[in-house]
């Protein structure tokens, strides 16, 4: 791996006290967190369409506007697509 | 005998056997994980889906989203034929079929890039075989949402006090929702509040029955209390689900996972706590492993009311075993977090693994109870016997026995409400997909009028009474899917020219066991066509269980409504058993191409 993927794996506790933690924490709230990052990540995409939505065809806002939203959607911009293109069904959505 | 302790310390001797030699051969020879390979948690990493999470996490949350319902109930059915047979099926079970079907559910999704079921299923197989398993789904969701109504409204009937707790801890979820979400108030405070309500009821609920205020309800009709279970899933099904599904589900965590641990540790010690507490003269007694009798040599292999043993057994004890709900986890949750590909075999084979021991925890409760003891309905006897193994962790005072069954009865309610308030939705979404651009399309959109066509579905199926019969439906469906799962497992194997027989052996036994339990369900529910039969196998429980309102209603001489039930269930059952031949066919083509075979998606 890379360092920069290094710097994205989670930190390894490796004491029993951490992974006793980690396992609550599996249990209790990743479910919990992983749909407040969803619903939060469905709001910015939903934002990101309407404001660049003439990125992938759908000139919605004039460019000027696109353009001044520009620099702060650009670090979103490769996920945002790749999320937006993904083949879904319905499975993606259990959980 | 110390029966608890013997089951779960064989079923732990052999499951870590099990993990530490047969399955960590298989991951070896078979899947080969390579910790320097990217997963698609790293490639596709968006923070929200996909995001490298690490295994004790992960751990945490495949067991939590696998272990529910279905360990702890599933093995009451089995018992009809005897302890050994259920005991030697979830050891067999979990060892050999259990764990790999989890494992490579999320090992295709790690490999394919993070793809979910149905995308899968589209590439290796082809869009009949994807369309065909959605329509499956969709059945499953119907029959998973009809048979889990039942067992909460069975429960809530039989065991009154556990009417208050179960209400109290739901709105003990809802307040701390509030205080969660609106307050933004620490979630450790909002989570106290939310456990003093569940504290709260049981005591109330256990006061109020022992005063004899709760005598009323055992009167009342079971129908009642399903649809006030169908109720409270209504308001989790079509309220935003931070505000009620999400943190009654958090709350209601708590208790459920304080039910696991103690089972299993109770079990455990069991051969101890028996020595030190001889509560019960009917402590640790086994049932007896049915010897045949003159009316029935078959015994324990076939029963009048239950079927012959294969293919029963096998959907019977559906996630103490196999089941295919965890592929649904596995590819739609777990294979887009995996850390490092090495990480696959403890999350999702561990998992399974401690499941099965769950299962044996559960079935212990069941066997612990003097044969006189046990109550007709042998699913209602979980609370007894989870209250006789964990009643001596607590000194065994005399009090500890009716707040354990009070305790245990609110457990099972909630695993029932927590998963049925999600089902609606995804029959809704599940519905709507399927229908795309038909007439019937809107009603599926619109979130109220969806969501109560699936409770109305579930209602109408629980009200038949032939609850066993739905569960076993539920089961052929569930562990169905699992063998499906397996199949494409298989596919994806050969592609890659990796050894096939790992998956394909116990492919092939599911899915030939769910279809013949399919094919055995539909004819059981067809029989009830045949004029004048109903009448007949309504006292014995054959199909409609006693005190049910169609049952009723066939006793006083009006067949229709039971007839029409029963007649979609069977018409159910061949659907599901229709689906089941097509996916399985698309599926052998494509793994009998073998590996040069190019991916040929079916026309439209």
């Amino acid at each position: 791996m890379s360092p920069e993927d290094e710097k994205d794996a989670p930190e390894e506790k490796g004491s029993v006290k951490g992974t006793v933690k980690d396992f609550f924490y599996g249990m209790a709230m990743q479910g919990m967190v992983r749909y407040a990052l969803k619903t939060r990540m469905y709001l910015e995409h939903l934002f990101m369409l309407i404001t660049l939505g003439d990125m992938l065809g759908i000139p919605i806002l004039p460019p000027y506007y696109s353009l001044k939203l520009l620099p702060y959607a650009v670090p979103n911009i490769k996920t945002w697509k790749r999320t937006l293109f993904k083949e879904r069904d319905f499975t993606d959505a259990l959980f | 005998m110390p029966y608890p302790a013997i089951f779960v310390g064989i079923g732990l001797v052999i499951f870590i056997v099990g993990y530490w030699l047969y399955a960590r051969f298989v991951d070896r020879s078979v899947w080969a994980p390579d910790s320097s390979v990217k997963t698609p948690a790293h490639m596709y990493m968006d923070g929200v889906e996909f995001f490298p999470t690490s295994k004790s996490v992960l751990f945490g949350f495949q067991f939590k989203s696998i272990a529910a319902l279905g360990p702890i109930s599933g093995p009451f059915i089995a018992l009809v034929f005897g302890w050994v047979p259920a005991f030697l099926w979830i050891i067999f079970g979990t060892f050999f079929i259990g764990w790999i079907h989890d494992y490579t559910a999320v090992m295709i999704t790690v490999r394919s890039e993070g793809e979910s079921f149905g995308p899968v299923c589209y590439r290796l197989v082809g869009s009949r075989a994807r369309k065909g398993l959605m329509g499956f789904i969709i059945f499953y969701l119907i029959l998973v949402m009809a048979v889990f109504a039942y067992i909460c409204g069975a429960f809530f009937k039989a065991f009154p006090q556990s009417i208050i707790p179960t209400i109290l801890t739901i709105v003990g979820g809802f307040i701390a929702g509030i205080l969660m979400y609106r307050l933004k108030i620490n979630i450790i405070i909002a989570t106290v509040v939310g456990i003093i309500f569940m504290v709260i009821g049981v005591a109330a609920g256990l006061w109020l029955n022992m005063v004899g205020l709760l005598a009323w309800v055992a009167a009342t009709p079971r129908e009642w209390w399903i649809g006030l279970a169908l109720v409270l899933v209504f308001f989790g099904a079509t309220l935003a689900i931070t505000d009620w599904a999400q943190p009654v589900n958090y709350i209601a965590f708590w208790p459920c996972f304080a039910a696991i641990i103690l089972l299993i540790v109770g079990a455990l010690l069991s051969p101890l706590l028996t020595m030190l507490y001889p509560l019960d003269p009917v402590l640790i007694q086994g049932l007896p492993f049915y010897p045949p009798t003159a009316t029935n040599p078959l015994l324990p292999f076939y029963t009048d009311a239950n079927g012959p043993i294969w293919p029963i057994l096998f959907v019977a004890i559906a996630c103490g075993a196999i089941s295919g709900w965890h592929s649904l986890v596995g590819s739609s949750a777990t294979g887009k977090q995996l850390n490092l590909e090495t990480d696959a075999l403890p999350v999702a084979g561990g998992s399974m693994f401690l499941e099965g021991v769950l299962a044996m925890a559960a079935m212990s409760a069941y066997v612990v109870i003097a044969p006189a003891a046990v109550v007709p309905s042998w699913f209602l006897n979980f609370p007894t016997g989870a209250a006789i193994i964990t009643q001596g962790m607590f000194g065994g005072s005399a009090i500890s026995g009716p707040i354990l069954i009070a305790f245990f009865a609110m457990v099972l309610e909630l695993y029932a409400i927590t998963v049925l308030q999600l089902m609606p939705r995804f029959f809704r979404m599940a519905a709507a997909d399927l229908s795309g651009t038909s007439v019937i399309a809107p009603l599926f959109k619109n979130k109220w009028i969806g969501a109560l066509i699936g409770i109305l579905i579930a209602f109408a199926f629980a009200a038949t009474g032939a609850w066993y019969h739905i569960w076993l439906l539920f089961g052929g469906s569930n562990q169905l899917l699992a063998g499906l799962c397996l199949m494409l497992g298989s596919v994806y194997l050969i592609r890659n020219k990796k050894p096939t027989k790992y998956t394909l052996i116990p492919a092939f036994f599911m899915i030939i066991t769910c279809q013949a339990a399919l094919l055995w369900e539909s004819w059981v529910f067809l029989r009830t066509w045949v004029p004048g039969t109903w009448n007949a196998f309504t006292p014995t429980g054959w199909v409609a269980s006693a005190g049910s309102l169609v049952a009723d209603l066939a006793a006083a001489g009006v067949l229709w409504p039971a007839q029409l039930l029963t007649g979609i269930m069977a018409f159910m059952a061949i659907v599901l058993f229709i689906l089941g031949c097509l996916v399985f066919y698309d599926a052998f083509k494509a793994w009998r191409h073998g590996p040069e075979s190019e991916v040929e998606a079916t026309a439209e």
